[in-house]
Order: structure tokens, then C-alpha cells, then sequence
């Protein structure tokens, strides 16, 4: 067990290099000179040549590029523009308030599509099981964008029982709570139905059946245990597509986390911030994975056997 | 016999929405509609009306001509960027694939790193970077597309590559482009329409998105995510600005989803 958790550990080294490499060069796609983008053209001279400095672009390419590595260990990730502050810092601030929605939908998400997901698999091909596929589809197609301006309207501007936007109270926690987690449960009910599906077909299930086990340890037991293990993947991925998607839940819920710093990054174009913020949810991702990785190999020893 | 019931629905259902959608976008030049961004500012965010059938939007642009001509963007923008991403990916999947060697593993790597952001994360950053354009935005979506469909054929190839056919073409001396072209894309296609086909649905989120966030297609341009980002600020008062280009743009993407299962039935069995 030791010896597989320090080999993705090691795995996870040269990926982790590539994305600090990716995010680097990010500022070098830019059309034309970074910082007359940020000051505009009609910039003094002594201001874009300030900035330069700042921003270590006077510096050739191999420098700019140890300069951002040791950015990186020195705990600043450099200096944001627009705030006159380390880039660590103003993301350290606000990610509280990003884990805390992802978690919150991702609990939500869960706990709508398991039994959504696993009774359309036990009665597969009954009205039931289709209405969880039409459910599982819709909440697939309806963008976040979309949901969270009709939640708004249907329960803070029709029936008040929650507000618009913002943060703070529980409250403020409910509507994009359910927003983003119907987003999530379409995709996982999916998923945990097909898993399952999978599984119910296998002949262990058909031995568990045969010698006349409750339908309940089969299901829940047999079953479900072994149809876990590809969505716990899912999960891992899912919390990494609700960091990424908090520019936009962020924006529409106006809610303090990352997202949100995201977006005022680069409407005001904050070249720093947006590679701090790009590294940390990349970063985050890649842990997620790892860490999953290794609960995958808990759930299933084989998978450490090879 | 249930199942096939299943697919067939969502092979007409989705076909039917893909399809009218299609028409929209194809047509909307020839159609007698208001001009796009023609103002009509003293009736801005006007309600319905027989004029107007969907209504006014911001600086009082005639909404159904707006949709229409954003059905045109969206499905423009989501066919281009899924046509050129999926060539390239099977053209270095597939190469790769039945390669082998330093190739293969060089391409796995690039494509490795491009599957360590999470979601629409990539996206964001290189529009930010880059500017709004309609060509920024295919730049992007091309760019961080493509080692999907890559990954797929790559996957698809390798397993065809010790069928018997494969290797009976190798024994009688085709040269590996033959093989390719010849015995190896057709195989490949099934697979990777199914994947355009969701494919298309995903760039159309993400064309949405990203001019949503004011980083896809430049303020003025008729765009279902740039209606939605006019709409929230004035749901109160105009919640026809939400609604209509959200009724748009979930009608598609539910039919390219009903369309992708339903060809995924038909065509790839295995891996439903």
C-alpha cells in the first residue's frame, strides 16, 4: 500500500511540472506586449517600463521562468496588479467559500442521483427507469446558466423564500446549492444507473441471488460496493469541473470565491492573478485525482497489484 | 426489445430539435426578420408582441432575430471547432496508435496535460488571454478539444490493430498509410461521430460560456450566452431575455444528447 501511494505520488511529479510550464507560458500567448494589453497603448513610457519590471518581462525567457518557480516556493505565487497584493494570499482568502458550495453540491448531487441510479438499474426497463434517464438528461442539458436565472426568478423573486445572490447565511448556501447539484446529479445518475447495470449483470451477483441471499445485501452489498469503484472517478472529476465552473456559478450567485476572483482577474486583466488562480485549480485538480486514485485502491486491492 | 424502443425515440426526438436547429442556423439569412442589432431604444425590453413575437431585448434588438442569428453563431462555431479538432484527432490518434513508439508516447503526454484541467478551466484562461473573437474562441475550443477525440481513436486503434485484417493487410506489404486510410479509419468513424455528437453539444456549452463570461463572440454579435449575461440583470423586469435564449440553447443541446445515444445504440453497441 505504502510503496503504491509513493508511486503516484512520484506519478504525479512531471504532471504537476507541466501545468506550472502551461500556466507560465499563458502570459507569452498573448497578442502583442502584455503590458501596454494592461495599461493601454497611450501609457507613459516610465509606467509600461515599471510594470515591466514588476512583472519580471524585462528578463529573458529562462529567467522569467526560474523567477516564477521560485514565485511559487517563496508562498506569494507574485503580485496580483489590481489588488497590490501576493497572488497566495487573496486565493488562501477565498477559497473557503468555493470548497464550501463544491462540497455542499457535491453532497446534494450524491445523495439525489444514488437512489436515483441504483432503482433504474433494479428495475431497468420500466417507466421508473425511464423517468430517472429523462431526469438524468435534462439536468445534463440545462446549462448553470440557464438554471440558476430561473431558480432566482421562480424562488427569490416569486416566492421569496431565498435571496438573489450573495453570501453569508445558510440561505444564501440554497439556490446555487441546488443548482449546481441537479447540474451534477444528471451526469452521476447516469452514470451510478449504467455502473450498476454493469455490475447486476456479473455472475457473482447471480450466485449471491442463487443461494438465496436477501435481495437487500445483494443490491447493497454485492452490488453497489463493486459499482462504486468507476464513480468515486467521476466524483474526482466532478469536483474538479465545480472549481473550474466557479467563474461562472460565482458570477451569476455573486459569490466571494475563487470564481469570482477569476473573473475580476481577467476583466481587468490581471495577468498574474489569472495564472495564480489557473495553477491552483489545476494543482487542486491533480491532488483530487491522486487522492482518488489511492481511495480506488482501497475499495479494490487489484488495482494495486498492477 | 425495450432498449431498441429507447433508442429509436431518442433518435427521432433528437434528430427532429438537431435538426430543426440546423435549419435555423442554415436559413436565418434568407428569412424575413428583423435586422439583428437594428435599436428600437424607446421600447427597450418590450414584451411578446405580433411585431416581436419573443419580444424586446437590450437597446430594443427584436430577440427572435437575435436567437435565430445565435442559433447560427452556436451551431457555426461548435460544427467548425468539432470538425477540425476530430480530424486531428484521428489523424494523430490513429497514427499513434498503430505506431506505437516514441510518438505515441510523446502525444500521450501533451494529451496527459491537457486532461490535468479540470473542466472548462483551459478554456477560460486561453480566451482571457487571447481577447473575444469569434477566431479566438475557435482557437481555443480547437485547442483544448482535440486530445479527446485523440485519446479516443488512439484507444479504438489499438484494439484493431491485432485484428486479423489488420495484420493480413501488413502481411501482403500495404504501406501504414494504406492501412490507415484503407482499414483503419472506416472502423474508426462509428466511434467517433458518436463523440461528435456529444462533442458538438459541449462546444456549444462552452461557446455559450465563453461569451457569457464576455470572453466569446465581441459585444454586439447576436449570442445566446451574450443574451443570457443582458437577461440576469434585468430578470424583474424582462425575464423573456432569460428565457428564451435558455428554452434555445437546452432544446439543442438535449437534442445533440438524444441524438448521441440514439447513435451510440445503432452504431456502438459495446459501449453503452
Amino acid at each position: 500500500m505504502g510503496t503504491y501511494i509513493f508511486r503516484r505520488l512520484l506519478a504525479a511529479i512531471p504532471v504537476i511540472v507541466g501545468v506550472v510550464t502551461l500556466v507560465f507560458l499563458l502570459v507569452h500567448f498573448i497578442p502583442g506586449d502584455p503590458v501596454e494589453m494592461m495599461l493601454g497603448d497611450a501609457a507613459e513610457f516610465a509606467d509600461k517600463e515599471n510594470m515591466r519590471r514588476l512583472l519580471g518581462l524585462n528578463l529573458p525567457m529562462h529567467e522569467q521562468y526560474l523567477l516564477f518557480w521560485k514565485n511559487i516556493f517563496n508562498g506569494t505565487w507574485g503580485h496580483s496588479i489590481a489588488f497590490s497584493r501576493s497572488v497566495l494570499d487573496l486565493i488562501l482568502e477565498r477559497f473557503g467559500a468555493t470548497a464550501l458550495l463544491a462540497g455542499c453540491a457535491l453532497a446534494l448531487g450524491t445523495l439525489v442521483s444514488f437512489p436515483l441510479g441504483v432503482n433504474a438499474a433494479r428495475k431497468a426497463g420500466t417507466a421508473q427507469d425511464s423517468l430517472s434517464v429523462g431526469f438524468a438528461l435534462v439536468g445534463m442539458s440545462v446549462p448553470i446558466y440557464v438554471m440558476a436565472p430561473i431558480a432566482v426568478l421562480l424562488f427569490s423573486i416569486g416566492f421569496r423564500w431565498f435571496p438573489v445572490a450573495g453570501y453569508g447565511t445558510v440561505a444564501h448556501l440554497v439556490l446555487p446549492t441546488i443548482c449546481l447539484g441537479f447540474s451534477l446529479s444528471g451526469m452521476l445518475t447516469r452514470m451510478v444507473r449504467t455502473s450498476m447495470l454493469e455490475t447486476l449483470g456479473e455472475d457473482y451477483i447471480r450466485t449471491a441471488r442463487s443461494k438465496g441471499l436477501a435481495e437487500k445485501y445483494v443490491l447493497f452489498k454485492h452490488a453497489l460496493r463493486n459499482a462504486m469503484i468507476p464513480v468515486i472517478t467521476i466524483l474526482g472529476n466532478m469536483l474538479g469541473g465545480l472549481l473550474a465552473g466557479a467563474v461562472i456559478t460565482e458570477t451569476l450567485f455573486d459569490w466571494p470565491g475563487i470564481g469570482k476572483l477569476f473573473y475580476s482577474a481577467f476583466q481587468s486583466r490581471d495577468y498574474p492573478l489569472i495564472q495564480g488562480v489557473v495553477l491552483w485549480i489545476s494543482i487542486s485538480y491533480v491532488l483530487i485525482n491522486l487522492f482518488v486514485d489511492v481511495l480506488y485502491s482501497v475499495f479494490d486491492p487489484r488495482v494495486r497489484l498492477e | 426489445m425495450k432498449k431498441l424502443g429507447r433508442g429509436k425515440v431518442s433518435l427521432c426526438v433528437g434528430g427532429a430539435l438537431v435538426g430543426f436547429m440546423v435549419c435555423v442556423a442554415v436559413l436565418t439569412p434568407y428569412l424575413p426578420l428583423a435586422t439583428p442589432d437594428a435599436q428600437n431604444l424607446s421600447q427597450q425590453y418590450a414584451s411578446p408582441s405580433w411585431k416581436h413575437p419573443l419580444g424586446l431585448g437590450e437597446n430594443g434588438v427584436d430577440l427572435l432575430s437575435q436567437v435565430f442569428w445565435g442559433a447560427r453563431l452556436s451551431l457555426g462555431v461548435g460544427l467548425g471547432s468539432v470538425t477540425i479538432s476530430s480530424l486531428i484527432g484521428l489523424l494523430l490518434g490513429s497514427w499513434a496508435g498503430y505506431k506505437r513508439g516514441w510518438a505515441d508516447m510523446v502525444l500521450m503526454r501533451i494529451v496527459d496535460l491537457l486532461y490535468a484541467f479540470p473542466g472548462i478551466l483551459l478554456v477560460v484562461a486561453l480566451a482571457a488571454v487571447l481577447g473575444p473573437s469569434i477566431k479566438n474562441m475557435m482557437i481555443v475550443m480547437i485547442a483544448t478539444s482535440w486530445a479527446g477525440y485523440a485519446r479516443l481513436v488512439r484507444g479504438v486503434t489499438l484494439s484493431l490493430r491485432e485484428r486479423e485484417y489488420i495484420q493480413a493487410a501488413n502481411a501482403t506489404g500495404a504501406s501504414s498509410w494504406r492501412i490507415l486510410v484503407k482499414h483503419l479509419w472506416p472502423n474508426l468513424l462509428a466511434p467517433l461521430l458518436v463523440q461528435m455528437t456529444f462533442g458538438l453539444g459541449g462546444a456549444i456549452m462552452v461557446e455559450s460560456s465563453l461569451s457569457f463570461l464576455g470572453l466569446g463572440a465581441p459585444p454586439g454579435t447576436p449570442s445566446w450566452g451574450q443574451l443570457l449575461n443582458q437577461g440576469r440583470e434585468v430578470l424583474i423586469e424582462a425575464n423573456h431575455l432569460v428565457l428564451v435564449p435558455g428554452v434555445a440553447l437546452v432544446l439543442t443541446i438535449l437534442g445533440l444528447n438524444l441524438l448521441g445515444d440514439g447513435l451510440r445504440d445503432r452504431l456502438d453497441p459495446k459501449t453503452r
